[in-house]
């Protein structure tokens, strides 16, 4: 698929940008006569500045004309050939306006002035072509820089919605409520809890500093994530971690697992009576490295909200990082539950 | 006199320990008659011991304790725990039944004491039903639009959510689910599909088309004057037909 040439272009036409530009562009029509002036063209400063003024008017009406078709295509050629002719006409328009306006009457336009004439259309094609281009090209590194700077902005929502989901109420609260009943019960166990559970907030929190981990810091992220749920639901709930050595040191952005195990927790495993089992597993295919997160649990419902949004987020910065090169699979596992599988190609 | 007894129902056996444990220190007339872990067992364990205190965690697997209330509704007072004051817990406030958020503190769990004596006291069964039935409206959550899409694919079957969904195309009997990453079917009528959809967010413009909202680039329109809509990073377009043409009157 071909980029347009550019896309925000004559978009945002607001009165205060065409006075702009109309200024713009007759600062540049004198600055073309001064030019052809100093190399001695033409008949001297004051009829060199009328045509330059009456072509780069023309060619910025012309230009004006065009926009209604410019905002239909996105193709770059189409847009190309829609400038060239735009100052073509211009150009030409101008000329003869510029020629009448300093005395040159159509009949010498046609006999003894001619070589002039022709010369003036030509400078005009040229410097419309080539004031064009500058602009065309001002226009695409502002267009450019907008679009990083959107870029780096849905990161960091991206990242920002992150850390808030992981800080869920429920299971800060849920977690905190534990290491309390444990604290009087079994003191040892509560120390064990508050520290996993503070290697986990620690690695949370980190997401927003850093831009990649290994995949082995993940999978620690992981396991002390299970062993609070553990902890919690007790023998309803069982897990399994597979990291081949080989891919221990994958750098992938922190936090793209835990979300996926946290959903088939959240909603597979904590609403079933039953619980059931969570397993991750990590392999290499070719030149690309596939996480696999299955439980099972419940599945998801179709239907409801809430459900869901750490998929999302994960489907969100995988597409910001990767582009087409990463992505995440989600489908029913058998016999129930849900599977999910990350994607992402080796060696970042 | 006959001695007061509670049930203390929570999915997490350390909390139901603590619970028990604190009650003992603070009320120690009290008598744990059962414990359950989840909404079923405790259901159960309130019509065969009948105790004049139910406990009851309010996100249990199964049956929440709000339904076990509704569903043991008079039969005994009921004080709910949660971790996080999601549920409107202001509502409790005005109201006869108690609730205790995690982790449950002393002098807050005091306060849940004194009110159950008097209650009790008074020999009188608070009715709750308007309550009940606020609590479970709001567990219910807005009524669900579909949110995720399960289509076959190959042998398998794919869960897409419904934001990812580009639009989607009647074609005979089944539906074509258009995402960034290719075709998916599902077997559905199109009238079917626009009803569980968000209509704020899926529009019907056409007999057999539904498009993303969120997800259009742009409404072109040809000098004959069909509307076709453009998608952000997809070569697919759509076209509008006349009926749904108004949709897009105001771009």
């Amino acid at each position: 698929m071909t980029e347009p040439l550019i896309k925000t272009r004559y978009q945002n036409l607001t009165p205060r940008r065409i006075v702009v530009s109309m200024i713009m562009n007759a600062a540049i029509n004198t600055a073309i006569a001064l030019l052809l002036t100093a190399i001695g063209f033409g008949r001297g400063f004051p009829s060199n500045l009328i045509i330059s003024q009456c072509i780069g008017f023309s060619i910025y009406g012309a230009n004006m004309a065009v926009i209604p078709l410019f905002r239909r295509t996105r193709r770059p050629a189409t847009q190309v050939s829609l400038i060239v002719a735009a100052v073509f006409v211009g150009a030409v328009t101008g000329s003869v306006l510029g020629s009448l306006a300093v005395g040159m009457g159509p009949a010498a336009l046609l006999g003894e002035r001619l070589p002039l004439f022709t010369q003036i259309m030509l400078l005009g094609v040229l410097f419309g072509l080539l004031v064009s281009y500058v602009f065309i090209s001002l226009e695409k590194i502002n267009e450019e820089r907008l679009q990083r700077i959107e870029t780096e902005k849905a990161a960091m929502e991206a990242e920002l919605r992150l850390v808030q989901s992981q800080m869920e109420p429920h299971f800060l609260f849920n977690t905190l409520a534990n290491v309390r009943s444990l604290i009087d019960a079994d003191p040892t166990r509560a120390g064990v809890m508050l520290e996993t559970f503070v290697a986990f907030l620690r690695t949370t929190l980190r997401t927003g500093r850093e831009r990649t981990v290994r995949l082995s810091q993940e999978m620690e992220v992981v396991k002390s994530y299970l062993d609070l749920i553990v902890m919690r639901m007790g023998d309803r709930l069982r897990y399994s971690l597979d990291l081949p050595d080989d891919l221990r040191d994958v750098q992938i952005p922190p936090l793209l697992i835990q979300p996926l195990v946290e959903n088939a927790v959240k909603h597979g495993l904590e609403k079933s009576l039953a619980g059931g089992e969570v397993a991750v597993s990590c392999l290499r295919e070719g030149e690309r490295v596939r996480i696999i997160v299955a439980d099972s649990g419940t599945g998801m419902a179709e239907q409801g909200s809430g459900g869901g949004m750490g998929l999302e987020n994960v489907r969100k910065r995988l597409g910001l990082l990767y582009g087409d090169k990463g992505r995440l699979v989600v489908e029913e596992n058998r016999p129930s539950g849900v599977k999910a599988t990350v994607e992402i190609p080796h060696g970042g | 006199m006959k001695p007061i007894r509670a049930i203390i129902a929570d999915d997490e056996e350390a909390l139901r320990s603590h619970l028990r444990k604190r009650l003992a220190a603070l009320w120690p007339d009290l008598e744990i008659a059962g414990e359950a872990r989840d909404g079923e067992a405790a259901l159960a364990l309130i019509r065969d011991l009948r105790p004049d205190v139910a406990f009851l965690d309010i996100s249990m697997p199964g049956l929440s304790g709000v339904d076990v209330a509704r569903k043991a509704s008079g039969a005994c007072l009921f004080v709910f725990i949660t971790a996080h004051d999601e549920y409107a817990v202001e509502a409790f406030e005005r109201s006869a039944v108690d609730y205790l958020l995690k982790p449950v503190v002393d002098e807050r769990l005091k306060t849940t004491i004194r009110r159950l004596q008097e209650r009790l006291a008074s020999k009188s069964l608070p009715d709750i039903t308007g309550l009940l039935e606020r609590l479970a409206t709001g567990m219910a959550k807005p009524a669900g639009h579909l949110q995720w899409i399960k289509a076959e694919q190959k042998d398998t079957v794919r869960l897409v959510s419904v934001n990812d969904v580009y639009f989607f195309r009647a074609e005979d009997k089944y539906i074509i689910v258009r995402t960034k990453e290719g075709e998916l079917l599902i077997r559905k009528s199109i009238k079917d599909l626009e009803e569980e959809l968000d209509p704020g967010q899926f529009w019907r413009v056409h007999r057999a088309a539904l498009v993303n909202a969120r997800l259009i680039h742009g409404v072109s329109k040809s000098i004959a004057g069909t509307l076709t809509i453009r998608f952000k990073d997809l070569p697919d377009q759509v076209t509008v037909s006349r009926a749904y043409a108004h949709l897009f009157k105001q771009m």
